[in-house]
């Protein structure tokens, strides 16, 4: 954005444009960090109690990471590329497309294979099938 | 520029060194990024938010516009 341009007299357009290009994506990453310190702030007591046993099946927590995940990167591109950026339509059909390759052509097969070498791995060092220690929160997380 | 960047130099040296400070203290009331990461993955939409925005940087740095063997 030039600011230059806007400063001297552009008029509104300048400053709506700062608002919709520059300000909202910034202020909308710091909300996103705020929600998370505050969920983390919330969650101070209930961190000391041990977490519950993980339930569900793995590829159903996967399945809802992905898809999950995939609707928000599609929030932020309508919102953020389309709607406050006036970018074309078809930016929205590259992101689908590019996305949905992104996220079910490589991410996918990744945490399959790398879910996979975890699991060997785990079973080469404990053969015996017995788990050493508790499940990392995120782990737990995870699983659910 | 000289300036400006210096300016990002100090202000992530500042974030690193609080994030040092948080990592060697203990107890909850220096929590570490990796702290606050950890309990934001505890619940489903942060997951969903955390994945989605590794998505949208990965595909907005290198698939966006897209053109054979990745030239943008």
């Amino acid at each position: 954005m030039d600011l230059a341009r806007s400063a001297g007299g552009a008029g509104t357009t300048g400053w709506v444009g700062i608002l919709r290009h520059d300000v909202a994506p910034v202020l909308a990453a710091w909300l996103v960090l705020v929600c998370g310190l505050v969920a983390y702030g919330r969650r101070g007591r209930a961190r000391r109690r041990p977490a519950p046993p993980p339930t569900g099946h793995p590829w159903r927590a996967l399945g809802s990471l992905l898809a999950g995940g995939y609707v928000v990167f599609l929030m932020i591109v309508v919102v953020f590329y389309f709607v406050l950026g006036a970018r074309d339509r078809s930016l929205i059909w590259q992101a689908l497309g590019q996305g949905s390759l992104l996220t079910f052509g490589m991410v996918l097969p990744a945490f399959v294979v790398l879910s996979w070498a975890q699991a060997r791995l785990f079973r080469r060092r404990n053969p015996q099938g017995t788990r050493t220690g508790t499940l990392s929160d995120s782990d737990r997380a995870t699983s659910t | 520029m000289a300036i400006g960047l210096a300016g990002w130099a100090i202000v992530l040296g500042v974030v690193l060194a609080y994030q040092g400070l948080c990592l060697v203290a203990n107890g909850d009331r220096w929590p570490a990024a990796s702290e606050v990461i950890r309990d934001v993955m505890r619940y489903p939409v942060g997951r969903w938010v955390l994945f989605g925005l590794w998505l949208w940087l990965g595909w907005h740095l290198f698939v966006r516009g897209w053109r054979f063997f990745l030239r943008g």
